[in-house]
């Protein structure tokens, strides 16, 4: 292992998981909901579902008020990488793309062929969930990168 | 973005050593590595031509017991667990201090930067998803309501109505919409906002701005004076199961899509050059477009009356339960101005714009009953939005004369002058078929009798700290229970009865 692989294994994970972060946040603004000819976005439609009390005191309606502490977490994680706790960042990390997969991903599968005056729009969801998938990648790669940098200690530079 | 140099960490004592540690867990000085130039990746990147206490200038074969190999945890990462508390030890020149500075400024620079970054998108989203509001003025309102009707933007339309009146559309929606897929009339995979099958556009929509009428504060008539509203119809997109279709048109659905096309000029023309209205509501500070201030509006102009100046102020009960006896009591004492009173003063405000006239209306054509309600025990069940009150027990008396009535479980039971009569819902569902009802249709009668003699109540709704009795939730209640009372076999059976 050199020096240059080891430094590789840690730094390749996080510019991954910043590319995939950056994802999940532009999905998010991109359009989820087709309502006529008017296209909204994640929060807009957070915004319209509460608004019509569809889910009043439901489990649901606590996710979607969620949704709006998204972009804090992805905030809390870049921080917690930017002062050196690599491993605290990558796990908010993966518990946040969990969540984003989770709602991108169903929405992804519950996406109408277009039919009808009111539909989940692709762009969002699509673009939310590849996002939230290839920042969970580099947060699993950044565990790796951490195992790989702590043999090269325990072993010596070869 | 900003993210440490590769490998590197930002020391909270010495900045400068960001990308000195390339490898964050890597040793300060590798064993049997003769250290005797300057050692970027160690101390910061500092040379070391001082006296360095641990490596003596010696060639270092063997472990350096000074060096941090203790203190540096295995499998850490290249960031943060290093002991940089340990680098101080080693005395670095004053020198360093001003480049420190330098590297310590950039890294908070960083850190605020990612900060402000984060918190305005943040806000961003917020304002974003906080609930569509209404318009300035009130032609701004009438203007989004027909945008969004001529964009086909059912979410819009839904949500840009007054607030009261969009949560009874919505409560209503979902609730007939859940139950009907539950009983297999929809498809399972219905959306209760989506309106299948029909389709509203509208182009070029002109409003009268300086015709508008300004009411009160909070009401105001807009006009529209031209454009076109095309309506579309498609039965087959009906989101109606194939089952339900066959068994309520066997002869099948008219499939054929119609258009019809309203040019609002035209209509205008033909209504003596009388605009269309559009009443607007102002609800804390914006204007909402009002299905219900629209239907009273044209119910004042065909009457040739004109909105009351002064309404009639809202004035609820403590509780649901008195809420409903204190309305029942009010109706029964012909006493109009109390039973307007006691409605929602948010869903029912047209009825307290409108109350001086209906209480001079109703002079002269309504009395007094003279039924007093001496008891009324009542039960309440959370429904959607609100507390129905169900009946438990209730007593009134006019001129000596005791009524009593007296729910237990699917059965009423009535004393009048001592004499008791009960009726049951299973009672009720044999007289209604006879001997010659099948058996199925029996069964689906009983469980809707049943049903609605159980769960039928009176729909209350909070509104500022007192409760007012709802007749639309109370109406559309009896609906709702209705079909919650019926499963799937039962609207098979009772469509055939129909056939």
């Amino acid at each position: 292992v050199t020096k240059g692989s080891t430094r590789l294994a840690t730094t390749a994970p996080a510019v991954i998981t910043a590319v995939g972060l950056a994802a999940v946040v532009i999905g998010m603004f991109l359009p989820w909901l087709r309502s006529g000819a008017v296209l909204r976005d994640s929060f807009q439609v957070v915004g319209v579902i509460k608004s019509l009390g569809f889910l009043r005191g439901d489990l649901l309606d606590l996710l979607l008020s969620a949704w709006f502490g998204v972009i804090p977490v992805v905030t809390i994680t870049i921080l917690a990488y930017a002062v050196g706790l690599s491993r605290t960042s990558a796990t908010i990390c993966v518990v946040l793309t969990i969540f984003t997969g989770t709602i991108s991903g169903g929405a992804t599968v519950e996406r109408g062929g277009g039919e009808g005056p009111l539909g989940i729009a692709g762009t969002g969801p699509t673009v939310t969930l590849i996002g939230s998938l290839v920042a969970l990648v580099g947060a699993v790669g950044i565990f790796v990168g951490l195992r790989v940098s702590a043999r090269t200690i325990a072993g010596g530079e070869s | 973005v900003t993210y440490p140099g590769s490998g590197g960490q930002w020391p909270p004592n010495d900045p400068n050593q960001q990308g000195g540690q390339p490898l964050g867990g890597y040793p300060q000085q590798q064993p049997g590595y003769p250290q005797t130039g300057p050692q970027p990746a160690q101390q910061g990147g500092y040379p070391q031509t001082g006296p360095q206490p641990a490596q003596p200038g010696y060639p270092q074969t063997g472990p350096q017991p000074t060096q941090p190999y203790g203190q540096q945890p295995y499998g850490q990462d290249a960031h943060g667990q290093q002991p940089y508390g340990q680098q101080g030890g080693y005395g670095y020149p004053a020198a360093a201090q001003p480049k420190s500075r330098k590297g310590l400024i950039t890294a908070v620079v960083a850190v605020v930067a990612i900060v402000v970054a984060g918190a305005g998108v943040t806000v961003w989203a917020l304002n974003r998803g906080s609930a569509p509001a209404g318009a300035d003025s009130p032609t701004a309102a009438a203007t989004s309501l027909v945008n969004a009707i001529g964009q086909g933007d059912v979410a819009g339309l839904l949500t840009g109505l007054a607030p009261a009146e969009r949560d009874l559309m919505s409560t209503l929606n979902s609730a007939t919409t859940k139950e009907l897929q539950r009983l297999e009339v929809y498809k399972a995979n219905v959306d209760p906002n989506k309106i299948e099958g029909l389709e509203l556009k509208t182009e070029g929509l002109q409003f009268d701005e300086g015709g508008a009428e300004k009411v009160n504060d909070h009401l105001t008539i807009t006009k529209l004076v031209a454009g076109t509203v095309t309506l579309s119809s498609d039965a087959s997109k009906l989101p109606l199961t194939e089952e339900f279709i066959d068994l309520a048109f066997p002869r099948g659905i008219n499939s054929k899509p119609e258009t019809k096309t309203i040019d609002i000029a035209k209509e205008v023309k033909k209504n003596k050059g009388k605009p269309i209205r559009i009443a607007t509501v102002n609800v804390d500070g914006e204007w909402y477009p009002s299905l219900f201030y629209t239907i009273a509006d044209y119910g004042l102009l065909e009457a040739k009356e004109s909105w009351p100046k002064t309404p009639i102020a809202a004035n609820g009960a403590a509780t649901p339960g008195e809420a409903v006896r204190s309305l029942a009591q009010a109706a029964l004492d012909a006493d109009i101005e109390r039973v307007i009173e006691l409605l929602p003063p948010d869903e029912m405000g047209v009825v307290h714009d409108l109350g001086p006239m209906i209480v001079d209306l109703a002079k002269g054509e309504t009395e007094s009953t003279g039924v007093k309600i001496t008891k009324l025990e009542t039960e309440t069940a959370t429904v959607e939005g609100a507390t129905k009150v169900l009946l438990k027990e209730f007593e009134a008396e006019k001129d000596g004369e005791t009524v009593s009535v007296t729910k237990d479980g699917e059965c009423y039971a009535a004393k009048v002058e001592g004499e008791t009569n009960q009726f049951c819902a299973d009672d009720a569902a044999q007289e209604l078929g006879g001997k010659r009802m099948k058996p199925e249709v029996k069964k689906a009668l009983s469980n809707l009798i049943k049903g609605m003699i159980a769960n039928t109540g009176v729909v209350t709704t909070e509104v500022d700290g007192k409760w007012y009795v709802s007749p639309i939730r109370s109406l559309t209640d009896v609906e709702v229970t209705a079909l919650k009372s019926l499963e799937p076999e039962d609207i098979k059976a009772l469509l055939k009865l129909i056939k």
